[in-house]
């Protein structure tokens, strides 16, 4: 990739809306070309300048008049939300539906108790990985494995394995 | 409005209309689980040997495997970041001490999360590997030299 090639992607780089193939090519071709890079840190600069902007602006936003809309609009909501117990109230007498109803809140409660909690599963931890391709400019590399949690380790040197 | 307030009720008024919409709930659920692309998270830790034995309270989760794999006295999260990407779409991550980590995410296939992975540094790739990750699960790439220690980085995929 030349420089040419490259300043016409360094924006969309930073955004990472890159293909995956030309984010690889943008980020090796910036890393050996110090204008790049330069130009590169400039537009980072840039973002992050933008950011903080923005930021202060929000900050300097008057939010005093927010909370009485917000009051008017939550009392439609009681209102509607009332209506609506009364008419679960009129329902309540029917016991099959009831019996249905929770029946379903407990399903619904209990696949989502066993999705969340932690150690639900036989393996609570597995972070198995498949290295399907590994190249590297490191003198050494070498590849460690965590046998409770699978957990994958690339280690990379410049003076040979050390650890 | 009127006819989908009485397709409600007639729904919720019968078992198997219930069924019915558990069901979809749950269809609803999952499918929505894979629309938003998957996170992908980096964290830059650095690790130190010392007199003193510290260990980063954010990192509890890993200290198991950092125990059992490293040796190092200190353990300390230097950099954290987290990013929501489209498959096919890259991003890349400043690494201290100048470095770049490209991530990849290609498919979720099996469970696993297929990547590419790249770590750059000073015009070099550290690294440049093709990685099926389990879902939810932690790569580590170590090794780079960053101030008085080496940097530890840990890479997770998890699909939404």
């Amino acid at each position: 990739m030349t420089c040419r090639e490259a300043e016409k992607l360094l924006d969309l780089f930073v955004d990472g809306e890159l293909e995956a193939r030309l984010m690889r090519a943008v980020a090796l071709h910036v890393t050996r070309c110090a204008p790049c890079e330069a130009l590169l840190q400039q537009i980072e600069r840039l973002q992050d300048a933008l950011a903080d902007a923005m930021t202060d602006a929000v900050a300097d936003v008057d939010f005093s008049r927010l909370w009485p809309s917000i009051a008017g609009r939550v009392d439609a909501v009681q209102r509607s939300w009332r209506g609506l117990r009364g008419r679960m109230h009129e329902l309540a007498w029917r016991p099959t539906l009831v019996a249905t109803a929770m029946a379903a809140v407990l399903a619904v409660s209990a696949i989502a108790l066993w999705r969340e909690l932690p150690g639900a599963t036989p393996a609570a931890v597995n972070n198995q990985a498949r290295i399907d391709a590994l190249t590297s400019d490191a003198a050494a590399v070498t590849l460690l494995s965590e046998p409770k949690t699978n957990t994958t380790v690339i280690w990379v040197s410049d003076e040979g394995p050390e650890r | 409005m009127r006819a989908s307030s009485a397709w409600w009720r007639t729904s919720a008024t019968s078992p198997s209309g219930v069924a019915a919409l558990l069901l979809l709930a749950l269809v609803g659920g999952a499918a929505a689980a894979h629309a938003g692309g998957v996170a992908v998270t980096i964290g830059s830790v650095l690790a130190t040997d010392g007199e003193k034995r510290e260990f980063d309270s954010r990192l509890v989760a890993m200290k198991p495997q950092f125990d059992s794999l490293f040796r190092y006295s200190s353990y300390r999260l230097v950099k954290q970041e987290r990013r929501v990407l489209d498959w096919g779409q890259g991003a890349s991550f400043d690494i201290p001490g100048g470095r770049y980590l490209v991530v990849a995410p290609k498919e979720l296939r099996d469970a696993k999360v297929s990547m590419q992975v790249m770590l750059l540094e000073g015009g070099r790739p550290l690294i440049d590997t093709a990685v099926a990750l389990r879902d939810h699960g932690v790569l580590l790439v170590g090794g780079p030299k960053h101030q008085e220690g080496v940097l530890i980085i840990a890479i997770s995929a998890d699909t939404e």
